[in-house]
């Protein structure tokens, strides 16, 4: 799979945030084997349609593992995002970088955050509900599960009913 | 601490899994979604405290001196794509690979019997740059199982804005600002190391060593700007 990292970048730059997932396997082997027949990967360059036309196997295997390989990637991405994010929101005086993007997008000097602890905005976003919605989705979610079940079991029952009868 | 990282439980950090109910949650939500666009100097918005209570913190509609398709945000992410696993391998470290990933395509790929056609596309395409900001909007959310993440309906919604733009006039813009980005932060050369190829296929393979060095390569090419 390691061979195949480099290919990520173009599968991404086509497909986008479905890039890892199976609904892009039609894109990810149209990529991997192009990737494959251009850099020769293990050799695999002039033979690679003779072997898939003996067995697509190999290629489904090749496919799913890569798909395995890019969550990871893909959640990597995810926390890494989140890390740069979360350093907008904290003072950075050392990273000259991200001093200047502070600076130059939000106007704000020496690397403090964007929206520091005491900026009103935070102090109120602190008391705001945060799972009080998404803990009675959850319990609608559940109840109507039980609802869905307790339907079912009387649909059978209910053809239990109907098949004895006939 | 309102952005959840893998390490704020551990260190007793407040993290910040709104239910996006309130005006307040909603505008700091847009805040964060639109962090590509913001652009200070708005009369609409701001995030300085004095606008707190009769500006909000950011508007997606701001006209005027309002918004940009793309800011240094974008271009900071970008500055690090040698931290982002099996990325690594197109992250510049030369003013000319620089060049190469902004002016460069991936070849229109010709359909087999059993294999899609691809059509030509740009190394940093609208897909590229929509994936990293649905990232970034749902950076609050980033955990796999939390279902306000709606990483798809981020996409779809970014990817949609910029489809606005012409293709050709997109790759210009976004090449333009690249390059303008890495000439006040210049790249730095790439030093292979066994190590490096070893921690790309790994889950989760680049710790915070990697990190540090980034930083230090970074602090590194602020004296080469001249400290700017």
């Amino acid at each position: 799979m390691r061979r195949l990292a480099p290919a990520t970048f173009e599968i991404i730059a086509r497909s986008g945030v479905r890039w890892h997932t199976a609904a892009n396997k039609a894109v990810i082997a149209a990529v991997l084997r192009n990737y494959i027949i251009q850099n020769d990967i293990h050799g695999l360059a002039a033979h690679y349609d003779s072997l898939r036309a003996q067995s697509q196997g190999g290629e489904k295997d090749m496919v799913a593992r890569f798909i395995r390989s890019g969550m990871h990637s893909a959640r990597q991405h995810r926390e890494l995002i989140a890390k740069i994010v979360a350093l907008l929101f904290s003072p950075t005086p050392d990273q000259p970088a991200l001093n200047y993007v502070k600076k130059t997008v939000f106007d704000v000097e020496d690397g403090g955050p964007i929206l520091g602890p005491e900026h009103p905005a935070m102090v109120a976003l602190r008391v705001q509900p945060k799972g009080d919605c998404t803990i009675l989705v959850t319990a609608a979610l559940f109840l109507m599960q039980g609802a869905c079940r307790r339907r079912q079991r009387a649909s059978v029952d209910r053809g239990k009913h109907i098949s004895r009868r006939w | 601490m309102l952005i959840e990282a893998s390490t704020s439980a551990a260190a007793g950090e407040v993290t910040g899994i709104f239910d996006g109910t309130t005006d307040l949650q909603k505008n700091w939500l847009d805040l964060i979604v639109n962090l590509f666009h913001y652009k200070s100097g708005s009369d609409e918005y701001g995030v300085e405290a004095a606008k707190y209570g009769h500006k909000p913190l950011y508007v997606k509609t701001a006209g005027g001196a309002g918004n940009t398709m793309l800011n240094e945000v974008f271009c900071y992410i970008m500055s690090k794509l040698g931290d982002f696993q099996n990325l690594r391998h197109l992250a510049p470290r030369s003013m000319e690979e620089v060049e190469t990933l902004v002016t460069s395509v991936f070849p229109a790929v010709p359909s087999t019997k059993h294999h899609i056609e691809l059509p030509t596309t740009s190394y940093v395409s609208k897909h590229f740059v929509a994936y990293i900001e649905a990232l970034v909007g749902a950076a609050p959310y980033f955990r796999t199982t939390d279902p306000k993440m709606r990483l798809d309906a981020r996409f779809a919604k970014a990817l949609s804005e910029l489809n606005k733009q012409d293709d050709l006039r997109f790759d210009q813009y976004v090449a333009r600002k690249l390059r303008a980005w890495f000439t006040r932060f210049p790249p730095t050369p790439r030093v292979a190391t066994a190590a490096e190829d070893d921690t790309e296929g790994g889950p989760g393979g680049q710790g915070g060593a990697g990190e540090g060095g980034e930083e230090e390569e970074e602090e590194e090419a602020y004296a080469l700007s001249g400290g700017e």
